[in-house]
């Protein structure tokens, strides 16, 4: 299960004991419990400041990219070919007004958008970048990366049940209700990957295939599965019905504004963008590649995937709630649970 | 330094946010924060899982309950008749109640600090390897019979909730 | 081995500290420099312009609640398969066929659903 690469590819650059800094011994921050809370603290600081960042560019090329679809330019004013944009919007959401409707309930008011964001990033712990490189490498990284965003759910139901309006309240049952549907299907499809990894390490992932072959190969119908039921978590199109503008104005986030509204639009861009990582990492062999670093190829492929999912906002029409749920129970999960069994065989085939 | 006095200093931590967590569901007058400090209770004591080195089963805890049952527990809330405030329940019985669970209490605290409590067996290495042979080899009627229990879940649950005839 | 995951409890909760900062210290700061004029009309629901009818968090479909309960049962059922699978890998046939039971089990309950009409509407 040896991995081999050249010298200063195969270095992890996320352990910063490379970093010679004279007066702190960076092995202290492992032995003591205070120094490991230093350090997850500053592993946390500065993964949600590059999520947020992360976010800003994404919505810029969404925009951009979905202009062009449409036959138009996207945003060209606010500097060179509109690059400020995402900057000037994030300022404009900070100093808005934060207009709470009255017989909102403050506590769960406050609370869901902290639900939906925290999860999310917080997911990004267990994202391998390359075969040491992974910010902390749990035993069960591949069950903590499905169970901490199901927490996302509770945060959609009070959303929409905190702002006291009808249309909000339906737009957090049916955002909860498609949520905790797709995710059983999104389980039970990378149980499929665990299967052939033979463990629940996501350091491990890469390298099963190192070893074999890339996943997606191996297992195109998981890869399908989890690519599609991971856009329907999301809320993405096709499968954004909970907050589509024409449908519920904005559905459980409607009665939210300024800088709290944007809480619940980065925490979907970052699960999103945690999930086409983890897409890599499960299905493309994360950071493995001929001559370039992992963490360029691994960025690459990443890109490749959320460049997909835009498109895919502006190609395809939403589905009706009712059909949404219907291809979830009767379509996917089913699917998934015969999938378990071929992907049995095919274990069995390759091992 | 990563010694036994972290550890029971953890504990505590984590024990203390499951009391505060469980008295704030029990004395709210508001049913929304009774569900969402039962939440934080569970994620506490998902905590105190990772301390007894089950960090699978933390992780399902986190996973089911939190992102489950208390889904559950909130969409059986909202879609009720239930108002949301609601006075502190004052039952009938509560003298008979306040014996039993005096006795529990105490029977509870009398067993932690009287007797010897056995030591605790070997942390396996590979905790979910551990438990994932055990479900294939010594335990594998109650792996199966999980699956059948399952089922019956399904078919109970479906027939108290629609009212079918099986 | 529990000296490494209780390192891991300490950077997790390292984390999750500044995960749970991170949002909530702008949100508190930026209120000194957001405007702050409270009127009727402002803290009326949105409701599409128009004035609330009828109260929301009445009673509502009885479907959600029957996804939700079948949703509990195939997620206990979906880890229990996480705790076997990664085993799996090395394992003899006898073992494949020890965990099809079990999905042929988990489907029986998801065909029952689907036949008793519990997966229907929204």
């Amino acid at each position: 299960m040896e991995v081999n690469w050249p010298g200063w590819l195969d270095f992890d650059w996320l352990d910063l004991s490379w970093l010679e800094l004279p007066w702190i011994d960076t092995n202290w921050f492992h032995d003591n419990w205070y120094g490991l809370l230093l350090l997850g603290f500053f592993w946390g600081v500065l993964v949600f400041t590059m999520v947020g960042a992360l976010t800003a560019v994404y919505v810029y090329v969404e925009r951009k990219v979905s202009a062009r679809i449409q036959g138009r330019l996207g945003p060209m004013e606010t500097g060179p070919h509109g690059l400020l944009q995402t900057l000037v919007d994030v300022v404009k959401l900070a100093v808005k007004e934060d207009v709470r409707p009255a017989a909102a309930d403050a506590l769960a008011f406050r609370l869901a958008p902290l639900l939906v964001v925290v999860p999310a990033v917080m997911a990004f712990v267990v994202v391998p970048f390359g075969v040491p490189m992974v910010i902390r490498d749990l035993n069960v990284g591949i069950l903590y990366f499905l169970a901490v965003p199901s927490i996302t759910g509770v945060g959609l139901l009070l959303a929409g049940w905190a702002s006291y309006d009808n249309y909000s309240f339906l737009g957090g049952l049916r955002a909860s209700a498609q949520f905790i549907s797709y995710e059983i299907p999104r389980t039970l499809s990378v149980v499929t990957v665990v299967m052939l990894t033979g463990s629940l390490s996501s350091a491990r992932l890469i390298e099963a295939q190192a070893d074999t072959t890339w996943f997606v190969l191996l297992l195109p119908l998981s890869f399908v599965i989890y690519v599609v039921t991971t856009l329907a978590e999301v809320n993405r199109v096709p499968f954004d019905i909970p907050e589509a503008e024409s449908e519920l104005v904005a559905g459980f986030h409607t009665e939210y504004s300024g800088f709290r509204w944007s809480l619940f639009f980065l925490g979907e861009y970052a699960a999103l963008t945690t999930a086409s990582a983890f897409a890599v990492a499960l299905f493309f062999g994360g950071g493995l590649g001929p001559v370039l670093p992992p963490v360029v190829w691994f960025v690459l492929k990443t890109a490749v995937i959320i460049f997909f999912a835009v498109v895919l906002r502006f190609t395809l029409p939403r589905f009706r709630q009712d059909q949404l749920m219907a291809l979830a129970w009767k379509y996917f999960l089913p699917l998934s649970l015969v999938n378990l069994l071929l992907a049995g065989l095919i274990m069995k085939a390759v091992f | 330094m990563l010694d036994s006095d972290v550890q029971i200093a953890l504990f505590a931590a984590f024990g203390g946010i499951a009391v505060l967590a469980a008295l704030a569901a029990v004395l709210t007058r508001f049913l929304l924060r009774s569900i969402v400090a039962f939440g934080a209770f569970l994620t506490a004591i998902a905590g105190q899982f990772y301390l007894l080195a089950a960090d699978f089963v933390a992780l399902i805890q986190i996973f089911v309950y939190v992102g489950g049952v208390v889904v559950l527990i909130l969409f059986a809330l909202m879609l009720s008749a239930v108002g949301e405030k609601h006075p502190l329940a004052v039952s009938e019985h509560r003298g008979l109640g306040a014996v039993v669970a005096y006795a529990v209490g105490g029977w509870l605290v009398w067993a932690a600090f009287g007797k010897d409590l056995p030591e605790a067996g070997e942390v396996p290495g590979e905790t979910v390897a551990f438990l994932g042979r055990a479900f294939l080899d010594q335990q594998l009627v109650a792996f199966e019979v999980i699956g059948i229990i399952l089922l019956a879940a399904v078919v109970a649950a479906l027939v108290i909730v629609r009212g079918e005839r099986l | 081995m529990s000296e490494e995951l209780l390192a891991d409890v300490f950077f997790l909760l390292g984390f999750g500290v500044a995960g749970l900062m991170l949002p909530m210290v702008p949100l508190l700061l930026l209120r000194y420099i957001r405007p702050q004029h409270p009127s009727a009309v402002k803290i009326e629901p949105y409701e599409s312009g128009v004035a609330q009818t009828t109260a929301p968090r009445r009673p509502f479909h009885m479907a959600y609640y029957n996804f939700a309960l079948v949703f509990i049962v195939f997620e206990v059922e979906t880890v229990l398969l996480f705790a076997v699978s990664p085993v799996l890998r090395d394992a003899s046939w006898m073992d494949l066929l020890k965990a099809g039971i079990f999905i042929v089990l988990v489907a029986d309950g998801l065909f029952y659903a689907w036949r008793k009409g519990a997966l229907e509407w929204k």
